[in-house]
């Protein structure tokens, strides 16, 4: 097994306590997320998912149970929590409704000026996460409100990637963009993790993004751990999927179907190119 | 002289009938939201018939939304026009009316919820247009039937899942009984349940009540259950047709930066691998049985 960056230990989280409307949104999670690598997290809408990503940043205290950052509670001290915000980057939903400042480049500068850095340090990392995010020289002059939507969300991620957090969080960073879009954001954000070793939790309701550049996948139902294994683990059981409210991708729906008819054995396909690959070879095959 | 027959010929005749069954029609649309900015929707034709359900497609900034508004009488054209069942657009008279034959489904059922319980949501559009008070309480009971959400209707609005949420935004905008229903984007904030939901929930409208829908969209398993998809490119229809039609030229709709079914695009990448297997299928069970016959 891989080392841990941030792990969950018996983790409650509970909404109105002693009101009438209290309502368990986590209920005793207890998962290590690995590191360096990417980690889908999939669940119905209010499985707790996003309560989850909160969490991990310590903007919201668990009712129970102890959140660890390298083996250190993040929770230990006021002044310690206040640095896990730098060291756990959170990128939230549409994130770029957060753009504020007159210039993308000062919007992307923001974090790192917050955490004291230099202004030669500040424009350094502002030019790196940038570049991650596929941001050009025009549209870092631009002002955040002029640009498309999809240089807007890229802005608002560069944003938090300039702080050059150890742990990145991501809560749907590819929600309403294109195919192309999507693609510049999540390829863009697999390079970072390459490039600096960090950890990535991705957050997503779209079973096929989650195939294609997930390592492991966390599954939640109802605010519980349903599942947590690696992309074969978690996809090669659709029927349980399916109870959860979820799915799996198109293609490996297919390979199930052909597994029935057996005209092949394997079922653990979760992106076109490998399943194209298997079936031109079994065709091959079949020829001799 | 020859005398002219009184009688109209086939395709006329066909053309006059297509015409009467008309509801939405673009001439030469021109859109630009400034003056001097190039414009986002440039010299369109587009014509939407009667109980059609339509999908848009298209990449981020190709008009997609901006044409809806404007099909819908959200946004006015800047040049050319547009008639919703006869109607102008650009006539300030008519818009009540547009108005009311029209909804739209946003893509965050939160920025189109009012009131904190399902049936007073339901009940605001239909309170304002002036409906009677008995007759609300039978339309409200009636589209949450239609929606699968009658058993909520005493619940409060905000503990519902986001699925759910956009359920009782497309009662509400049933309980309006328009003629036809936008939806932008509906499905993007949705989990796959909620996006088998709301899917299902077009294909009802427009199936059982007969209701043009028109559907913009991102999600292509959404786009292959429309009639009819047109894709946008750069303010202009860059291609229209049936989704097999339009999903089966893989290349030209990966050039327009868009992307195609999963089984598409496995068969797009079999036929370059020398199988003589097309590109003209869309759904799972389709391809499995094209596979086997590969395979046979």
């Amino acid at each position: 097994m891989t080392d841990k960056a941030i792990t969950l230990e018996n983790v409650t989280v509970k909404y109105g306590i002693g009101t009438p409307f209290e309502k368990t949104a986590l209920d005793n999670i207890s998962i290590a997320f690995p590191k360096g690598k990417i980690t889908g997290i999939i669940g119905h809408t209010g499985s707790g998912k996003s309560t989850l990503a909160i969490l991990l940043n310590g903007l919201l205290k668990p009712s129970e149970g102890v959140i660890r950052l390298e083996n250190e509670d993040i929770h230990k001290d006021k002044e310690f929590t206040n640095k896990i915000r730098f060291r756990v980057g959170l990128v939230f939903q549409y994130p770029e409704y957060q753009l504020f400042e007159e210039t993308v480049a000062r919007d992307i500068g923001f974090g790192p000026r917050n955490m004291g850095l230099t202004e030669a340090e500040i424009a350094a990392r502002t030019a790196k996460a940038a570049k991650f995010c596929g941001l050009d020289d025009d549209t870092l002059k631009a002002s955040p409100f002029e640009i498309s939507g999809g240089q807007k969300r890229r802005a608002a991620i560069a944003g938090v990637i300039a702080m050059e957090p150890e742990v990145l969080v991501l809560d749907e960073p590819a929600a309403g963009l294109d195919p192309a879009g999507k693609e510049e954001i999540l390829g863009g954000l697999t390079l970072y993790k390459e490039k600096t070793g960090s950890t990535l939790i991705l957050i997503s309701h779209s079973m096929e993004d989650i195939a294609r550049y997930s390592d492991y996948i966390l599954v939640l139902k109802e605010g519980k751990m349903f599942d947590f294994g690696t992309v074969e683990e978690i996809f090669s059981s659709a029927d349980k999927l399916f109870q959860a409210s979820l799915d799996v991708p198109q293609i490996t729906k297919l390979f199930i179907e052909l597994k029935k008819r057996s005209i092949t054995c394997r079922s653990d396909i979760y992106t076109v190119g490998y399943g194209a690959k298997v079936l031109i070879s079994e065709l091959k095959n079949k020829e001799r | 002289m020859a005398r002219e027959t009184v009688r109209p010929t086939v395709t006329e005749y066909i053309r006059r009938l297509k015409n009467k069954l008309m509801f939405i029609e673009a001439k030469n649309l021109v859109f630009s939201y400034k003056e001097d900015a190039p414009p986002v929707i440039d010299g369109m034709e587009l014509k939407i018939e009667k109980g059609t359900f339509t999908a848009i497609i298209g990449h981020n900034g190709s008009g997609k939304s901006t044409l809806a508004k404007l099909l819908c009488g959200l946004l006015i054209p800047t040049g050319g026009s547009v008639t919703v069942d006869g109607m102008p657009t650009n006539d300030e008279k008519m818009q009540y009316d547009i108005r009311k034959k029209c909804g739209m489904v946003f893509q965050n059922p939160d920025n189109q919820i009012v009131a904190s319980v399902v049936e007073e949501d339901v009940a605001f559009a239909p309170e304002n247009l002036g409906v009677p008070p008995a007759e609300i309480r039978h339309r409200v009971n009636s589209v949450l039937k239609a929606v699968g959400m009658e058993e909520y209707a005493k619940h409060s609005t905000y503990k519902l899942s986001g699925g759910q949420k956009q359920r009782v935004a497309i009662a509400g905008i049933l309980a309006m009984e328009p003629e036809c229903i936008f939806f932008d984007e509906a499905t993007a904030m949705l989990d796959p349940a909620g996006q088998r939901d709301i899917i299902a929930s077009m294909k009802m409208l427009n199936r059982e009540k007969a209701m043009t829908v028109v559907a913009i969209t991102h999600h292509m398993n959404e786009a292959v259950e429309a009639d009819r998809v047109i894709v946008l490119n750069h303010g202009k229809i860059y291609a229209d047709g049936t989704p097999l039609q339009v999903f089966s030229d893989v290349e030209n709709i990966l050039r327009a930066k868009l992307s195609v079914p999963q089984v598409t695009e496995l068969f797009y990448m079999l036929e370059n691998n020398g199988c003589r297997c097309g590109t003209d299928v869309l759904h799972t069970m389709e391809a499995a049985e094209r596979i086997e016959k590969l395979f046979k």
